[in-house]
């Protein structure tokens, strides 16, 4: 993973927002396995719709949240290792 | 939000649009006798380029589920770019189609695509029975040469029977069918009138005398559960979450309520739903306005539709004498359905 890696979600996918709670849903159509994201983990989520790159998410992030940047990266990226290794991503360097 | 199962008690309560219903043609290969469509010369179908503006916007707003239906959906050319087009926007995908017209390039579609699942109807396993249900000679051999090759691609598949007086028989062996293939099976004895008024698919309702023999063992294959009623049930709860968007554009506030809201060709979707007043006015019903059901003595047992009483009886709010009947044999019975009244916010 490096600063221009782009994500994108997998094709056996379903995700919508709930409006009024803002959480994220998402069902892993080949896993049979659902997750819900709120905060942080949802604006990433939605960075990824947005093909933003690891670079661009932590400046984002780094906007929005009050963490210093060496911290933001370190959980950004174990956020994405964990949806990589659920098979619910893909990266593209 | 806490889990997943959470989003449709989320959608009621806040009339938040999760479930679509979208009729993409009205030409379909079949004539079921009970069909609610009242006529096929019109072949009315939805454009890809409608379509597409369509999911846009009920992504937007919110919604999960897309179940695609028709008439008959293969009959379309472009049915597999729909699918993409669908799944592109990551929704939750079932078709409803009687899968006659399917074949191995299509099925091998559909898996890829991950659609959620296939509903299809099966009248009967005997030829002759089903055969005359749909009006065309040979549809039951091509269903169940396509289902098994549904089954062999792992595809999930929900299996319909509709009980008529023409095929009210044939339960256990589609049961034990189903059992046998993997599918998962449903039922139900409720057929309704065409769109048009026409109640001619009402004469193949079942008898009560039929209804008075076979409802336990109906209730138990459909796993019935009856909401308790209490003052603050919404009676048209499907209409807080879900809509119905027809052929020609029409959007009904629910597949079983055939009230025009407003048409997707003229307007979008979130604006129909959110400036038609009929439509505030049937989610907000509530228990306590069925005057006629609150004093009826087999209303624990009932499960009324007010989109089916609007169309057998032209009022939404009136008993629905179908139903009333079902109720009565299960409250004579005493049966066992009882055990699974739960007290919910809900009746559809």
């Amino acid at each position: 993973m490096t600063g221009n890696t782009r994500f994108y979600f997998k094709n056996h996918l379903v995700w919508q927002v709930e409006p009024v709670s803002q959480t994220a849903y998402i069902m892993s159509k080949k896993n049979d396995a659902s997750y819900l994201f709120d905060n942080a983990e949802k604006d990433i989520w939605l960075m990824i719709y947005s093909k933003c790159t690891f670079d661009e998410m932590i400046v984002e992030l780094n906007r929005k949240y009050d963490v210093l940047k060496e911290q933001l990266e370190k959980d950004v990226k174990a956020f994405l290792d964990d949806v990589l290794k659920e098979d619910l991503i893909y990266e593209i360097f | 939000m806490k889990s997943s199962s959470d989003l449709y008690s989320f959608a009621s309560i806040n009339k938040t649009l999760t479930a679509v219903t979208i009729e993409l043609n009205t030409s379909c290969n079949w004539r079921c006798k009970h069909c609610y469509i009242d006529d096929f010369s019109y072949e009315y179908e939805l454009s890809i380029q409608v379509l597409d503006k369509l999911f846009q916007d009920l992504r937007a707003m919110g919604v999960v589920d897309i179940l695609l239906t028709g008439g008959e959906m293969f009959m379309r050319k472009d049915i597999v770019d729909i699918l993409k087009l669908a799944r592109s926007y990551f929704f939750d995908v079932s078709l409803f189609t009687n899968v006659s017209l399917i074949d191995i390039e299509k099925i091998k579609a559909i898996k890829e695509l991950f659609i959620d699942h296939i509903s299809c109807t099966l009248f009967s396993l005997d030829e002759c029975i089903h055969d005359n249900v749909t009006g065309v000679k040979g549809s039951l051999q091509k269903v169940l040469n396509n289902l098994n090759l549904l089954r062999v691609n792992n595809i999930n598949v929900e299996v319909k029977h509709i009980i008529t007086n023409l095929n009210q028989n044939e339960y256990e062996k589609i049961v034990e069918y189903c059992n046998l293939m993997g599918f998962k099976y449903r039922l139900t004895p409720t057929i309704w009138s065409k769109r048009d008024n026409d109640r001619e698919p009402l004469n193949f309702k079942v008898s009560e005398d039929y209804l008075r023999e076979n409802i336990l063992k109906i209730d138990d294959l459909r796993n019935t559960t009856i909401v308790k009623k209490t003052d603050d049930l919404y009676i048209c709860n499907a209409t807080r979450y879900s809509c119905s968007i027809l052929a020609n554009g029409d959007v009904n506030p629910c597949t079983n309520l055939n009230v025009k809201i407003g048409n997707i060709l003229e307007n979008n979707i979130r604006s129909i739903r959110e400036n038609s007043e009929y439509l505030n006015w049937v989610q907000n019903l509530k228990w306590s306005v069925l005057n006629e059901c609150k004093t009826c003595d087999v209303s624990e047992y009932c499960m009324r539709c007010g989109g089916i009483s609007l169309i057998e009886h032209g009022d939404l709010l009136t008993c629905n004498k179908f139903e009333n009947t079902v109720a009565r044999i299960r409250s004579e019975k005493e049966c066992g359905i009882k055990r699974n009244v739960k007290v919910g916010s809900t009746i559809c």
